[in-house]
């Protein structure tokens, strides 16, 4: 047992470390670049330009990009864990469509106009919150939570959210239209400081509530009557399970936008090292999660400097190819 | 008496798969469940351990109802191995160290010393010890079935229910399985309860019998009062020929192909 818990806390540290690296090399590239020493010192020279340039612009969106990526992935393993479906992502459930169904008609409807820019956000979360209540109550079966019913009404009301963008889309004005395709597309450059605080708190909650159920999510991978054999109350740990990821998933989207393949990919990568035990898969999964999403925020940001491109774009083109590509190395069993 | 079902009646919708079923396991006991296809028998063990709730009856474990003792707890005291059990990701060792959740305390997420200890111990009596650090999924049948078994016996239970343990197994190791279980019973004290296919097997090994049929209790009793040609003939709707295993003295069940044949 102790050389198995050296082992995580080896790699947890290492993960931890590169997290750092991570996050002082991407405060110092951009389109002014900055120096490791100006970015140390800028923690301290409060009035110069490197200060407003890390503390104004770069900081949050990198913390931003943490949380987002870090809760994503988690999500991920949470979702795959409960469906027992390694394909599972937090946008294949249509949580994502919702909230971009909320954002397009608030945009299209000019609510943003009466309510200010905080709604648009807001009505992401009501939208994906409304598609979470949905999905919820079209599963339930006399007290029973039908997840295989629930992944395909997940993916039916994806496809619904997103023919209706399309239709607010086709009937909207251009430069609603760009507001929308914006949105969609995935940025993390709209990051405010008490936003950004916002998310983090909820990615590090996500992350320690997601540990109640480590063991439940190890014994759920052999079924959900095993796991009942073995003690564990199922019915209650997959609706909160879903309720967790759900919500965490709505949180990133209407922070975020749409930035998929994080929760499909990271926890594929994750497994192939660590191997399939939940209580190491978790963290690991946040902290990888984290920084693949800012080192692809860093390439978005910088790669046509001085314009930006969407995000999203990139960790669909990175984490696609190093998933076909990882696909080819070596047989990926999930259980 | 551990176990008791009294008048117990399960289903789905209106379709009754189990109608009042009576029955009473005591403690070391050894009993078979047997009976045809659809007769009821998976879902009396799903019944029997709380994996779906009763529509009438109840079952109860020493004298308490199942459905009021805590999930945990019940899992300490009765472990199952159903049939069909999908083997995971996981190494054996830590499939095993499964068998342990209901021994955890609440916010533990890392096995103890104890937990270490029985998951070793519980691989060392069903002999898979030296496989370990081996895939679950890359060991032969036999393997995987002892491993189920470790991983039940890591939970220590009292009552060990098996859902056709041996039914995909050659007969080396089905009989290298139910050696191992009987042992367990006679030298340990463990209540077994298994669901079986094969009822000449049914017949060496246990100590009580029970055969259902359409969801009823047909027969309950000793294997000499259970298997006879007559209740077999009616349970089964075939011929059969039942005679004295010359080893055991336990029944035989010989399946009669072709009354012809058997007369010329």
């Amino acid at each position: 047992m102790e050389e198995k818990l050296i082992h995580w806390l080896i790699w947890v540290t290492v993960m931890v470390v590169v997290l750092l690296c991570v996050g002082v090399f991407s405060l110092s590239i951009g389109s002014t670049g900055l120096s490791f020493r100006e970015v140390i010192l800028s923690f301290s020279q409060k009035e110069s330009m490197a200060h407003s340039i890390v503390f104004d612009l770069r900081l949050p969106r990198i913390l931003l990009g943490f949380a987002v990526g870090g809760t994503l992935s988690l999500s991920g393993v949470m979702l795959q864990g409960l469906f027992r479906n390694p394909l599972v992502e937090p946008y294949t459930l249509g949580i994502s469509g919702g909230a971009a169904l909320g954002v397009s008609l608030n945009i299209a409807l000019h609510l943003y106009h009466a309510a200010g820019v905080v709604s648009l956000p807001l009505s992401g979360f009501i939208g994906a919150l409304a598609v979470i209540l949905l999905l919820y109550s079209l599963s339930m079966r006399r007290g029973i939570l039908k997840t295989q019913g629930l992944l395909l009404t997940g993916v039916m009301i994806s496809f619904i959210s997103s023919s209706l963008i399309m239709l607010i889309m086709a009937v909207s004005r251009a430069e609603d239209l760009h507001g929308i395709v914006f949105w969609i597309m995935g940025s993390l450059g709209e990051s405010d400081w008490p936003f950004v605080k916002l998310m983090g708190a909820a990615s590090i909650i996500g992350l320690l509530l997601s540990y109640f159920f480590a063991l439940d999510l190890n014994a759920l991978s052999l079924g959900e009557e095993e796991a009942l054999h073995l003690g564990v109350n199922v019915e209650r740990s997959k609706k909160l399970l879903f309720a967790l990821a759900s919500l965490l998933t709505g949180l990133c989207v209407s922070s975020a936008g749409i930035i998929g393949f994080v929760g499909l990919v990271v926890p594929h990568f994750v497994r192939m090292f660590l191997g399939h035990d939940h209580r190491i898969l978790l963290v690991s999964s946040f902290l990888c999660g984290a920084v693949f999403l800012v080192l692809c925020d860093t390439l978005a940001r910088t790669i046509i400097s001085p314009l930006e491109l969407p995000v999203g774009v990139i960790t669909g083109i990175v984490g696609g190819i190093l998933f076909v590509y990882a696909l080819t190395q070596r047989e990926i069993v999930m259980g | 008496m551990m176990l008791e079902a009294k008048n117990l009646t399960c289903g789905y919708n209106a379709r009754f798969l189990l109608k009042g079923i009576n029955l009473k396991v005591n403690k070391r006991e050894f009993w078979g469940i047997i009976g045809p296809n659809g007769s009821g028998k998976t879902t009396l063990v799903r019944a029997l351990t709380r994996a779906i709730p009763p529509m009438d009856g109840m079952v109860s474990l020493e004298g308490k109802s199942i459905w009021r003792i805590n999930l945990r707890e019940f899992t300490r005291k009765v472990a199952v191995v159903s049939q069909d059990t999908h083997p995971g990701s996981m190494k054996i060792q830590d499939y095993v160290l499964l068998g342990r959740i209901p021994h955890y305390k609440t916010f533990q997420l890392l096995e103890t010393k104890r937990d270490l200890e029985m998951a070793q111990r519980a691989m060392a009596l069903t002999q898979v010890i030296h496989l370990k650090d081996r895939f679950l999924r890359e060991v032969s049948g036999g393997e995987m079935q002892l491993t189920f078994i470790a991983r039940a016996l890591a939970q220590e239970p009292e009552l060990l229910v098996l859902d056709e343990p041996v039914a995909h197994l050659d007969i080396g190791h089905q009989l290298r399985v139910l050696q191992l279980l009987r042992k367990l019973n006679r030298e340990m004290g463990l209540t077994v309860a298994i669901v079986f296919h094969e009822l000449n097997l049914a017949s060496e090994f246990c100590d009580r019998l029970l055969l259902l049929r359409e969801g009823k209790v047909f027969k309950i009793g000793s294997p000499q009062e259970v298997l006879t040609p007559e209740t077999l003939g009616e349970v089964y709707r075939t011929d059969v020929l039942v005679e004295k295993n010359p080893i055991s003295s336990r029944p035989y069940v010989i399946v009669v192909s072709s009354k012809e044949e058997n007369t010329s």
